[in-house]
């Protein structure tokens, strides 16, 4: 594949390509929004770092990420310029920004220090943090994940919205200042795309200066090279070089940058490490606390869960009772978008697992449905100080009615009191603790006011 | 056949006409309850209903129906927590039989809505059969309209859902299962899904409750789904192992007498039964004595 024409040719294909796969996640992402799609977001699954929290990592599960490795190391980095859904994103916001920046005194093609933020990207030690804090408590993948951020923006969060305004900020600089220096996607295509089997490169060059419009600043007329680990494949100038310098193909021999490319392979495995040095001391400093916070049914482990949980959500979005909450910071920042149940005015459904069809990385483990009914929540309490039964001397009953358990977690003592004359039979409820699940539908049904039998986390986890 | 016999036959069944005009057959009223045995449900509840007089004694041409099964809770159909599908919709396409100009079918659900709806298999059955499924877990007046209740003890009045009061023929669906707070619930206890007032609170007098909306909103025909019967863990079951299987469909003109018909076949008196024996004190219908047809397939 050469030449100017198919390099032009190749640049619509892309826009066909971006424009297929934006609306691949938007209907993955609409579709997920129903509970009986159970759906689990391909984009997400597909992710290589999202599969290093598998737990276990099973081969079925790691190949569709191993698949995208490959791309990288065969195609390049074109994961970020042709399917990658954020990326589409910065670059319709380029439609927009684009002539403004163009304008900018301040924009990052005009600054000396550019072409060195470029060839060595802190997104490199970003993904070494990253690497080393994915078991720990603390999240980094969060706040740095380019998917998880599209559903953000995606779900219209206010979150979502100020990373879109950072977004568009960045624009004012450079094109995808995102993608090259801070997303760890994008470095470790990045990485695998320096040694991939087909490159682009720059053969010959009459130093017009198109090539500062690279999106990624990956040109580098000056030395007559292409910096394979930012190159994102886009095409967007390559045909029209004055020069016709451009050859995407497969390499023929070490090249003139031999030395260089050494070097800086030398630095980019010092920066990999030294991100993982960071996130290594991060983690330690990191622990978990005990929230006491219920989880999704089938979480059984705390720190498992937080060290999985990829706080994208998409449990929240889907739960057909909209009982799981976001967790903000009343959990400690270890706890931050994690998610959590409040019950009322419904309770976990017994028939229901859809949070743990859709998890993407099974953070919320994906059980048989009679396992899943069988797993604590947590365990409700009763207050007899607040229960009508006790208090008031009324038959109540709601709690068992509603109880889904088997043979009800719920039983009463039939008590006989003298009630204005006449002699009642009162049915005082207590929990069967070794029955009760925490599905808190009593929890969400008591019509006492304040409710009289809630569900909290105590005691050892039941399996 | 020669002229004098053709003239006799044609006298004689002309002099049978005129009689089956003047002294029709039918002249004997329907029984009450009508009570089919047999596998096949949906014959079954063609059966049941032709025992108490037919569809078109309920459903005139251009009516509007509510047909009201149980869909309280999110369990699969197998479990028998809520009405058989296959029976609600064969009563949707007996109601269209009888020329109905529309068909309503909903109940106000305990579990999550949305999912007992399909999870039940009652949306897909009912719309399939051409009836009109409606969510009504919003209370609001656009849904509910507040009426009293001259007679009632605990209610005295109650917000009902609007269809049901327009409707020219209420048809009430239940199952019949074991219930934890009333014992059991059939089709008095079905009736709790019309209203849209807070059924929490209810428990707390829940016979004087049941039998009092049943005194404020009248079932013109009850068809109780007792095909398996749920004898333990009710009203939310969970378990194969506790259903019986009773190949029982219970048509009625009257709620509290079909009632009183399924609590027999858990081996129960009628008057065992907090709100069928409140009932039959404040006169919604008589829990024994009542005229009864039987029918196997």
């Amino acid at each position: 594949m050469s030449g100017q024409r198919a390099l032009e040719k190749l640049r619509i294909v892309r826009f066909f390509s971006q424009a297929i796969f934006l609306a691949a996640f938007l209907y993955a992402f609409l579709r997920s929004l129903d509970p009986f799609a159970a759906l689990e977001n391909p984009f997400l699954r597909w992710d290589p770092l999202i599969a290093l929290t598998y737990r276990p990592l099973t081969p079925a599960l790691a190949a569709p990420a191993l698949l995208l490795l490959l791309l990288a190391l065969v195609l390049g980095r074109c994961f970020c310029g042709w399917i990658c859904p954020l990326g589409v994103l910065i670059d319709s916001l380029d439609l927009l920004l684009g002539p403004l920046r163009r304008k900018n005194p301040a924009a990052l093609a005009r600054v000396p220090w550019y072409p060195a933020l470029v060839r060595y990207p802190p997104a490199l030690a970003l993904l070494g943090v990253l690497l080393l804090t994915l078991a720990a408590p603390l999240q980094v993948l969060q706040f740095l994940h380019p998917h998880i951020w599209s559903l953000r923006i995606a779900s219209l969060s206010p979150l979502g919205f100020a990373f879109l305004a950072l977004l568009a900020f960045l624009a004012l600089f450079s094109r995808r200042l995102w993608c090259t220096t801070l997303c760890p996607l994008g470095a470790l295509y990045g990485l695998l795309s320096r040694l991939s089997f087909f490159k682009l490169r720059l053969e010959s060059c009459s130093a017009c200066g198109l090539c500062d419009r690279c999106p990624t600043g990956a040109a580098v007329y000056r030395k007559k090279e292409v910096l394979a680990h930012q190159c994102i494949l886009c095409f967007d100038y390559e045909h029209r070089c004055p020069a016709q310098g451009f050859r995407y193909s497969f390499p023929s021999g070490g090249g003139p940058a031999a030395a260089e490319s050494r070097r800086s392979f030398f630095l980019h495995g010092a920066q990999l490490a030294g991100g993982a040095l960071l996130g290594g001391v991060l983690g330690r400093l990191w622990s978990s606390t005990g929230t006491g916070l219920l989880r999704p049914p089938g979480v059984v482990s705390e720190t498992r869960f937080l060290e999985q949980c990829l706080r994208c959500l998409q449990c929240v979005r889907s739960c057909p009772t909209g009982i799981i909450k976001a967790t903000g910071l009343e959990g400690g920042w270890s706890s931050l978008f994690t998610p959590h149940l409040s019950f009322g005015p419904e309770g976990c459904e017994y028939n229901c697992q859809v949070c743990q069809q859709v998890c993407p990385n099974h953070a919320i483990p994906l059980q048989r449905l009679r396992e899943k009914q069988l797993t604590a929540i947590g365990i409700a309490r009763l207050s007899q100080e607040h229960c009508v039964v006790y208090r008031d001397g009324i038959n109540c009953l709601v709690y068992e009615e509603f109880c889904p358990v088997l043979d009800k977690a719920i039983a009463f003592s039939p008590l006989r009191v003298r009630q204005g004359g006449q002699t009642l039979l009162l049915n005082q409820p207590r929990v069967i603790d070794s029955r009760c699940i925490g599905c808190g539908i009593c929890e969400a049904k008591c019509p006492a006011d304040p409710v009289a039998i809630r569900v909290s986390k105590t005691g050892p986890q039941r399996g | 056949m020669r002229r004098r016999d053709f003239l006799k036959v044609m006298a004689g069944s002309s002099l049978l006409f005129i009689t089956r005009k003047a002294f029709p057959l039918t002249a004997t009223a329907p029984p009450v309850v009508g009570v089919v045995r047999g596998a096949d449900v949906e014959r079954a509840v063609i059966k049941a209903v032709e025992l108490v007089g037919g569809i078109g004694r309920f459903v005139k041409p251009g009516a509007i129906v509510v047909v009201k099964p149980n869909i309280a809770w999110n369990v699969p159909p197998q479990l028998k927590a809520t009405t058989d599908p296959l029976v609600v919709r064969m009563v949707v396409h007996l109601c269209f039989q009888a020329r109905a100009a529309k068909v309503y079918v909903f109940d106000r659900t305990c579990s999550n809505p949305r999912l007992t709806y399909v999870t039940s298999g009652i949306a897909r059955a009912a719309r399939e059969a051409g009836a009109t499924v409606l969510e009504v877990d919003e209370v609001s007046a656009r849904l509910y309209q507040p009426i009293a209740i001259p007679g009632g003890v605990y209610l005295k009045e109650s917000l009902i859902n609007k269809r049901v009061l327009e409707a020219d023929a209420l048809i009430n669906v239940p199952v019949a299962k074991h219930h934890s707070s009333s014992l059991l619930t059939l089709g008095m206890k079905n009736m709790m899904g019309i209203t849209g007032d807070n059924r929490q609170k209810w428990h707390w007098q829940l016979h004087e409750a049941i039998s009092d909306i049943n005194l404020a909103v009248r079932s013109h025909l009850t068809v109780i789904d007792a095909t398996f019967i749920m004898l333990r863990s009710g009203p939310t079951g969970g378990s194969k192992d506790y259903l019986k299987k009773t190949d029982t469909i219970i048509a009625a003109s009257n709620v509290a007498s079909a009632d009183a018909e399924a609590a027999r076949l858990f081996g129960k008196a009628p008057e065992s039964i907090g709100y069928l024996a409140l009932a039959g004190q404040k006169g919604i219908g008589a829990l024994s004595g009542y005229s009864r047809e039987e029918a196997a397939l």
